[in-house]
């Protein structure tokens, strides 16, 4: 299934089958798969540098791959929950993990949003957590807010809507 | 580099910037700078044990609170950045944003577009 991924580095290429999480970095990466997908690694043997990736594939098909250089990026993970009873995400969201100091932080690159915390999960639990929080707490100063944080809140409640 | 430990950044923010705390959420607090009661800017702290806060992490508390800089932080902290300081320099990152969102805001279609009239030689 790997051979028909299209290796770009930093870009995005369509994949024929859903990617939920990949790693990319020199040395050997573990990851995490979401619990219901299955697991696939690969090798690619395009490049010189050593270069592992750990795709998680599932169904339906399709889906995003994007491949970094190694580089200050530990993993890249694809948030497609947020642990939440009142909470869902409206799309999947790409979070960056780097290790800084004695933090793993989680990113998420186009909108600035983050968290941290001492291990990779924790920053995800992290940052999936202050998606919530800034949400409510954002929405509870609604009428107080300065303009930027106003677009903010625009931004949070387009993504993290209530469950249903 | 610009690292901080989170209890000094807790401290600074809650008595010298005077934001408004909120320790109720589950995994984080919150720090909400407000000015007559608008907020212009808000940051957080994981809650549990003190914690080293790297020098990305308070590159990106740094632009929350609009101090535009991890320097500016660390400075703050540090007592070497007044409370007015911070808030000028947070002032004018939150007019600067008004004002950049107001230029980029199309032409009313009910408004006549400006013209200039052609200048004679």
């Amino acid at each position: 299934m790997l051979s028909n991924a299209v290796y770009i580095n930093r870009a995005s290429v369509s994949v024929p089958f859903v990617v939920s999480g990949a790693n990319v970095a020199a040395g050997k990466v573990t990851s995490v798969a979401s619990s219901g997908w299955s697991f696939q690694q690969g090798e690619t043997p395009r490049r010189s540098d050593p270069f592992d990736l750990s795709v998680y594939v599932g169904s339906p098909v399709s889906g995003v791959l994007i491949v970094e250089h190694p580089n200050d990026v530990n993993s890249i993970r694809y948030l497609t929950d947020l642990g939440c009873q009142n909470y869902r995400l409206a799309e999947v969201l790409t979070v960056a993990i780097e290790k800084s100091g004695d933090q793993f932080i989680a990113r998420e690159p186009r909108r600035g949003w983050y968290g941290y915390g001492d291990s990779e999960e924790r920053a995800i639990g992290s940052f999936a957590s202050s998606l919530v929080e800034e949400l409510e707490g954002l929405g509870a100063r609604e009428d107080q807010l300065s303009q930027h944080l106003r677009e903010e809140l625009g931004q949070l409640r387009s993504v993290v809507i209530p469950q249903r | 580099m610009a690292s901080l430990e989170s209890d000094k950044v807790d401290g600074a923010l809650e008595n010298k910037l005077g934001c408004e705390v909120d320790r109720k959420g589950r995994d984080h607090n919150f720090y909400w700078v407000k000015e007559n009661d608008i907020v212009l800017a808000r940051t957080k702290i994981s809650k549990g044990p003190k914690h080293t806060l790297s020098d990305t992490l308070v590159t990106m508390m740094a632009r929350q609170l609009q101090l535009g800089v991890a320097g500016n932080l660390v400075k703050f902290v540090a007592c070497t950045l007044s409370k007015d300081g911070a808030l000028d320099i947070i002032r004018a990152a939150a007019r600067g944003q008004q004002s950049s969102v107001s230029a980029a805001k199309p032409v009313s279609p009910t408004k006549p577009a400006l013209r200039t009239k052609p200048t004679r030689r």
